[in-house]
C-alpha cells in the first residue's frame, strides 16, 4: 500500500461529512449572596458550592495540601476504564491554596453549602432566556468520577438544568444551530505542572459556577464552528452574568467525519484556533483509517503487538554523545527500549500537519506514564544518538525487516510503564472500528494530543450532600422578568443613542471587554468614544508594539476613567498611562500607577517663557503675519514639551501673546 | 446517615404511584415523557425523602438525574427497556499464605458505607469485603483470618451492648491465635468503643487498631482508604498491645496518628485528621509505606501468649452534664430520680461549678445539690470542658467547696472516657470507696500521672 507521509493541509469538508457540536464552558459570575458579601466576593462572585471568592490568583500560593486518587468501583462494581487508567498513572497530587480564596469545601473537607442561589438564578436564566431551552422542574446534583487530580474529592458536581426542544436554537449566518442542553457545574482545580513526586493543581478556580451550552452536531465547516462559538460567547456576554477575560471559557468540541467516529476535544481556550482544530481533527480521523489499514496489511497482528515488550538497553548508551541521555544516566536513570513489529518507516506518518505517528506515541507516554517523550528509529540517528547505537538496539531488540523501535530515558518504572501502555494503545487501536473513541487535548499549533480514552456511561451518581432543587412557577415567573439586550440591539444603541462611528460600534457589540465598556459608561459620565477607543485602538496598538497588554487590569481603567469623568486627569494622559504600567517592573495599585504616569500640567509660566522665546526667534514672521503665526507658534510649542503640555492652555497663550503684535 | 427504600416508589405522592402501577411501570423503567415543547428519556428513580413527591425523577443516558413535575398534561410512555438495581459484587479475596493473619470486625460506619449509585442512597455495605474493592494491595501483605460483620450501625447508635458485644469478640479472636485485629467503625463515637474497649479487654496479646472513614468509600478522595490499609500494618506489624485508633495524622494523605484508646477524641466535625491524642503523646506514626514509629517508650510490647481478661459488666445508669452559665442544678436531682448512680460533670477550667453566686441567686449554686446527690450515694466526679490539661480541687475556694463536699477530681481523664469508666466501675462494684478508688486510679492509660509539654494541640 502507498501512502504519503505528509499530512494534507486541508479535505473537503461537505464531501467527508464533517459534523461537529460544541459544548460551551462560561465561568458564571455570581456572588453567594448578593446583599452580604465580602468585597472579593462582590469584585470576583462566588463559588457554585461555598461563598469563597471566584478569583483567579497570579499570586503565591499559602498551603499545599498533599493527597491521593483512587480508582473506585462504578455502578456495575467494576472500575471504570477511564477512572482505572487514570489510576495506573499512580501519583500523588498536590493542591496549593490561599487562606482567604480557599475554605475546606475544595479541601474536601466538610460538605458543600447548598447550591450558590445567584449562580442558580443565572444559570436558567441565561438557559431560558437566551436558548429558549426547558427548565427541568426538579434539579438534582450530580458527582461525575473524576480522578485525574483536577477535583479534589474525586468527582466533579454538575446538574443538568434545562432540555430543548423544538424552539431551542439560535441563528449563525441565518443557519438554526439547535442546543439541546444546559448544565450548571463546578469548574476544575488548574494543572500547574508536575515533577517527579507527582501533579500539581492550584485550588482558586476549582468550584468557580460554569454553564455549558451544548449543541446539537449541526456544524457543517470550521468556520461555522468558529462563528458559532462567537456568537454563543457575544449571547452569554451581554447578559453580564458571565466572567470576563482569558480562562473564563472553555469549549468542548466533538467532532466526526462519516468515515470516522465522534471525538471529543477538551478544554479549547483560543476562539481563533478553533476551526483549525476541527479542520485538523477531522484530517487525523482520516490518516488514523489509513494509519490503520497500513499497519492491517503489514500483517500487524493482536499476537505481535504482545511482543511489546520493555528491554533495558542502557548499557548500549554508557558512551552516549547525547547530553541529555548522559545526563541522565548520571541521575541513574534508564534507557528502555521496545521493538515496535511492523513500524519502520510509519513512526514519521504524519496524522496531523507536523504530526507524527511518534508524536502520538510520545504523547500518550507522556500522559500515561509521565514519560518525557519518546525517541523512535525512525528518526536516529539524530540528538547526538550515532548510528552504531541505533544499529546496537536494533541488534538487541532482535528487529527484522519490517520493525522499528522506540526508546524512553527516564526512570525504570516509567519506562516499563510507558512501554506497557503504549502496547495497550496498540490493542485498542487494533480492536476500534473504525478507530478508538478517545477525549484529545488542544496543543499550542493547532493540533490536537492523545488525553484518554473516552469515558464509559457508569460515572454520574447523585450527590447526596445537596438536597433536591425544586423550581417553581413563581421562580420562573421572576426571571421572565429579566429583560437581556440581545447584541443586535445592543449595536443600534450604540449607533444611535451613543453617537459611536458605525465601525467602532460593530466592533464593539461583540467583543470580549463590551461588558467593561458598559460598566464604564454606566458608572462614569464619560464620552462613549473615548472608552471605545480605549479599548478598541489604543491597547490593541500597544499589543502590536509587543507589550504586554496584560498588565493593564480592569481596575486600572476603571480608576483612569473615573478621573477623567471628575476632571482630575486629561485624555491626554491615557495612553502615556497604559504605555508605562505594559512597560513597568513594578507591582503597583491603578492609583499609584496614575500618580506616577499621567502628565503632570505643566506650570503656566513655563509655558509663557517657552512661547516668548519662539516669538523671539520668529520674530520676523510674527510681525509679519500676527494672528497668522499661531498654527506654527503653537505647533513649534508642543513639540518644545514632546505634546506634554494641555494644547488648550498652549493656545491661550499663544493667542494672548501674539494679539500683542 | 443511611437510606433505605420503604417501598420501590420511594416518596412519590400517592396519585403518581396509582399511574404508575395501573400503568404497569416499574423503578428502572425506561421511560419516554412528552412535556408540552420537547421529550425527556431516561430510567424511573425512586423519589427521595428530600424532594418533591410531585416530581418524576429520570436518569437519562447521558447520567444525568433529572425531575420533572407530573400533570395529566404530560404523556409518559415506556419502552420495556428496564434497569436492574445494581449489585455490588463483592471483591474477590485472593488471600496470600504465609502473611501475617489478623482479624477484621466491621460495625459500620461511612468507612463500611457505599452509594447506591442508581439511587444515590448510602447504604451500609452487606459485606465488609466490599470495601476492599479499591484497596487490592491490601492482600500483598496481611491475610484475614476472619471478616466478621458484627453490624451495620452508624455510630451514634452504638452503646453499651454493642461495647460489650466487640469486647467478647475481641477476646475470642485472640484466643483463637489472631495477630492483631482490625475494627472499622463509624467516626462519631469511635472515641466513647475505644474507651470502653479498653477496659473491657485487658491483658491483650497484640494490638487493636479502631478506624474509621470521614469521607464516603463512594470516591476518589476516600480517606479510610489510607487508614484501613494503616489500621490493618498496625494490627499486622506493630509492637504494642493496646486498644488504638488510628486515623489521618494530618489533611495530607501521607500519615496516620496512632492514638490511645482512652485519650483519643473526634475534635473535627469533617477533616480527615479529625481524631487528636488529648494530653498525651500518641503510640505512634504510621506512614503510607507502611513504616510503624512508635513514640513512646512505656508501650506494652505484645505478648503472644497473654490471654485477654475479659470483664464487660457495665451499668449504664450513669450521665454526663456539662456545665454552662445559667446552667440549672436541679439536673442532678432530676438524673437521681431516674435511679442515676454515677455523674460525670464537665466543669469550667480546673473543675469549677457555679458555686458562690449572689446573695438574691442561691438557687443557681451547685453546691447544695452536689452535697445532696453525694448524700443519696451517688458518685459525683470532675472533668474539665477544657478538654485539655488536669482538673485541680484546690486552687480557688470554689473548687476546695466542690472537693469537700465529696466531688472526685478526676485528673486529666476525657470527660467521655470518664463516663464509659463510670459505668464500667459500677458494674463492678457498688462500693462508694471502691468506685472511689478505682476512679482516680490510671487502669488502661485514661489518666496521666504527668502532664506531658508536648500533649498540647
Amino acid at each position: 500500500m502507498k501512502f504519503q507521509t505528509k499530512a494534507p493541509e486541508t479535505i473537503d469538508f461537505e464531501n467527508e461529512g464533517l459534523m461537529v457540536g460544541l459544548e460551551f464552558h462560561q465561568q458564571l459570575y455570581a456572588p453567594y449572596n448578593e446583599q452580604h458579601s465580602r468585597p472579593l466576593e462582590r469584585e470576583h462572585g462566588s463559588k457554585l458550592f461555598c461563598p469563597c471568592p471566584a478569583m483567579i490568583r497570579e499570586d503565591d500560593h499559602d498551603f499545599t495540601v498533599e493527597r491521593e486518587l483512587r480508582a473506585v468501583s462504578g455502578e456495575t462494581g467494576e472500575i471504570d476504564i477511564a477512572a482505572h487508567f487514570e489510576k495506573t498513572k499512580k501519583q500523588k497530587i498536590f493542591y496549593q491554596g490561599n487562606f482567604d480564596t480557599t475554605c475546606l469545601v475544595e479541601l474536601d473537607e466538610e460538605p458543600i453549602f447548598p447550591i450558590n442561589p445567584t449562580a442558580l438564578f443565572r444559570a436558567i436564566a441565561i438557559a431560558r432566556k437566551l436558548f429558549n431551552l426547558e427548565i427541568f422542574d426538579e434539579i438534582l446534583v450530580c458527582r461525575k468520577t473524576i480522578i485525574d487530580g483536577s477535583n479534589t474529592s474525586g468527582f466533579q458536581r454538575t446538574a443538568q438544568i434545562a432540555y430543548g426542544g423544538a424552539e431551542s436554537y439560535i441563528l449563525v449566518n441565518d443557519k438554526k444551530i439547535g442546543i439541546y442542553q444546559a448544565n450548571i457545574e463546578e469548574d476544575s482545580a488548574k494543572n500547574v505542572g508536575k515533577d517527579e513526586k507527582g501533579r500539581y493543581f492550584r485550588l482558586d478556580r476549582l468550584g468557580i459556577p460554569l454553564i455549558e451550552i451544548a449543541t446539537h452536531p449541526d456544524m457543517r465547516t470550521p468556520q461555522e464552528v468558529y462563528d458559532t462559538a462567537l456568537r454563543i460567547g457575544t449571547l452569554l456576554r451581554t447578559t453580564g452574568f458571565v466572567k470576563r477575560g482569558l480562562g473564563t471559557i472553555r469549549q468542548d468540541i466533538n467532532v466526526s467525519v462519516k468515515r470516522g467516529t465522534r471525538i471529543e476535544i477538551k478544554g479549547v481556550q483560543n476562539l481563533d484556533i478553533l476551526p483549525t482544530y476541527v479542520k485538523n481533527e477531522a484530517i487525523r480521523q482520516l490518516r488514523m483509517i489509513e494509519f490503520l489499514d497500513i499497519l492491517k496489511e503489514r500483517g500487524l497482528t493482536k499476537r505481535s503487538v504482545n511482543s511489546i515488550k520493555p528491554v533495558d538497553v542502557t548499557k548500549i548508551f554508557a558512551n552516549c554523545k547525547a547530553k541529555f541521555i548522559a545526563k541522565a544516566l548520571k541521575q541513574k536513570k534508564k534507557v528502555i527500549g521496545a521493538r515496535l513489529p511492523k513500524l519502520n518507516g510509519l513512526l514519521v506518518y504524519e496524522l496531523q500537519p507536523n504530526y507524527r505517528v511518534g508524536t502520538e506515541l510520545s504523547e500518550i507516554a507522556k500522559v500515561t506514564s509521565s514519560a518525557g517523550g519518546i525517541l523512535h528509529s525512525d528518526e536516529l540517528p539524530k540528538f547526538g544518538i550515532t548510528q552504531e547505537e541505533k544499529d546496537e538496539v536494533s541488534k538487541t531488540l532482535n528487529l527484522k525487516d519490517n520493525d522499528g523501535f522506540m526508546l524512553v530515558v527516564g526512570s525504570e518504572e516509567v519506562g516499563y510503564n510507558s512501554i506497557n501502555n503504549i502496547r495497550n494503545t496498540f490493542k485498542i487501536w487494533l480492536d476500534s472500528e473504525p478507530i478508538p473513541y478517545e477525549v484529545r487535548s488542544p496543543r499550542p499549533d493547532g493540533t490536537t494530543g492523545f488525553l484518554r480514552p473516552l469515558p464509559g456511561q457508569a460515572r454520574m451518581y447523585p450527590e447526596t450532600d445537596s438536597p433536591p432543587i425544586e423550581i417553581s412557577s413563581d421562580y420562573l415567573a421572576q426571571i421572565d422578568e429579566i429583560h437581556f439586550e440581545m447584541p443586535e440591539e445592543r449595536l443600534e444603541r450604540y449607533i444611535k443613542k451613543l453617537k459611536l462611528p458605525e465601525d467602532i460600534a460593530k466592533q464593539l457589540y461583540n467583543h470580549p471587554d463590551n461588558t467593561l465598556f458598559e460598566e464604564i459608561i454606566s458608572n462614569f459620565k464619560i464620552k462613549p468614544t473615548l472608552v471605545a477607543t480605549t479599548i478598541l485602538q489604543d491597547i490593541v496598538d500597544l499589543r502590536r508594539k509587543g507589550m504586554d497588554v496584560s498588565k493593564i487590569t480592569d481596575a486600572l481603567l476603571k480608576t483612569i476613567f473615573q478621573l477623567i469623568s471628575e476632571e482630575k486627569l486629561t485624555s491626554a494622559s491615557i495612553v502615556p498611562i497604559l504605555q508605562s504600567v505594559c512597560e513597568s517592573n513594578e507591582t503597583m495599585t491603578p492609583q499609584q500607577a496614575v500618580e506616577k504616569f499621567s502628565i503632570k500640567p505643566i506650570p503656566k509660566e513655563e509655558i509663557e517663557s517657552v512661547v516668548e522665546e519662539i516669538i523671539s526667534q520668529n520674530i520676523q514672521l510674527v510681525k509679519e503675519k500676527r494672528m497668522g503665526a499661531m498654527g506654527l507658534i503653537m505647533g513649534r510649542t508642543m513639540a518644545k514639551f514632546g505634546g506634554k503640555a494641555d494644547g488648550k492652555v498652549v493656545s491661550g497663550i499663544v493667542r494672548q501673546k501674539l494679539s500683542q503684535y | 446517615m443511611t437510606t433505605t427504600l420503604k417501598n420501590e416508589f420511594g416518596n412519590y405522592a400517592s396519585e403518581i404511584v396509582e399511574f404508575f402501577l395501573k400503568q404497569g411501570i416499574a423503578v428502572g423503567d425506561f421511560l419516554v415523557v412528552e412535556t408540552k415543547n420537547a421529550i425527556v428519556k431516561g430510567h424511573l428513580l425512586p423519589q427521595t425523602e428530600m424532594g418533591n413527591p410531585n416530581a418524576i425523577v429520570l436518569k437519562q443516558k447521558n447520567g444525568y438525574n433529572v425531575g420533572i413535575t407530573y400533570s395529566t398534561d404530560i404523556k409518559i410512555t415506556k419502552t420495556g427497556e428496564s434497569f436492574q438495581l445494581e449489585k455490588f459484587p463483592a471483591a474477590k479475596l485472593d488471600q496470600q499464605k504465609n502473611l501475617p493473619n489478623i482479624s477484621l470486625l466491621a460495625t459500620g460506619g461511612t468507612i463500611a458505607s457505599r452509594i447506591d449509585y442508581f439511587t444515590g442512597g448510602v447504604y451500609m455495605a452487606s459485606k465488609p469485603e466490599e470495601v476492599f474493592a479499591s484497596l487490592p494491595e491490601l492482600f500483598d501483605e496481611v491475610e484475614f483470618k476472619t471478616i466478621t460483620p458484627l453490624f451495620q450501625m452508624a455510630s451514634e447508635d452504638i452503646g453499651y451492648k454493642q461495647w460489650q458485644h466487640i469486647a467478647e469478640e475481641v477476646a475470642k479472636e485472640f484466643e483463637e491465635g489472631t495477630q492483631g485485629i482490625v475494627i472499622m467503625h463509624g467516626t462519631d463515637m469511635m472515641g466513647y468503643t475505644s474507651a470502653a474497649l479498653s477496659f473491657m479487654v485487658q491483658n491483650l496479646p497484640a494490638p487493636v487498631a479502631m478506624t474509621g472513614g470521614q469521607r464516603s468509600s463512594d470516591r476518589g478522595s476516600f480517606d479510610g482508604a489510607l487508614n484501613l490499609i494503616s489500621a490493618a500494618r498496625v494490627a499486622a506489624n506493630a509492637n504494642f498491645s493496646h486498644i488504638a485508633v488510628v486515623m489521618h495524622e494530618s489533611t495530607h494523605d501521607n500519615n496516620c496518628l496512632i492514638s490511645p484508646g482512652t485519650r483519643v477524641r473526634k475534635m473535627h466535625t469533617s477533616r480527615r485528621d479529625a481524631f487528636k491524642t488529648i494530653g498525651d503523646i500518641p503510640y505512634g506514626r504510621i506512614s503510607e509505606l507502611g513504616e510503624i514509629t512508635l513514640l513512646r517508650d512505656d508501650l506494652r510490647p505484645r505478648q503472644p501468649k497473654a490471654e485477654p481478661v475479659l470483664n464487660t459488666k457495665y451499668d449504664p445508669k450513669v450521665a454526663l452534664i456539662k456545665i454552662y452559665p445559667g446552667s440549672d442544678p436541679d439536673i442532678l436531682q432530676w438524673y437521681i430520680d431516674k435511679g442515676t448512680k454515677g455523674i460525670i460533670i464537665e466543669g469550667t477550667g480546673l473543675g469549677h461549678t457555679p458555686t458562690f453566686p449572689p446573695e438574691d441567686e442561691q438557687n443557681r449554686s451547685w453546691l447544695e445539690p452536689i452535697k445532696r446527690a453525694i448524700e443519696q450515694e451517688v458518685f459525683i466526679g470532675m472533668t474539665s470542658q477544657c478538654i485539655y490539661g488536669r482538673t485541680h480541687p484546690f486552687v480557688y475556694r470554689a473548687l476546695r467547696a466542690n472537693y469537700r463536699a465529696g466531688v472526685t477530681y478526676l485528673e486529666d481523664m476525657l470527660a467521655e472516657t470518664a463516663l464509659v469508666k463510670l459505668g464500667w466501675v459500677l458494674g463492678n462494684t457498688q462500693n462508694m470507696n471502691e468506685i472511689k478508688e478505682k476512679m482516680t486510679r490510671n487502669l488502661v492509660g485514661e489518666i496521666t500521672t504527668r502532664t506531658n509539654y508536648g500533649g498540647y494541640m
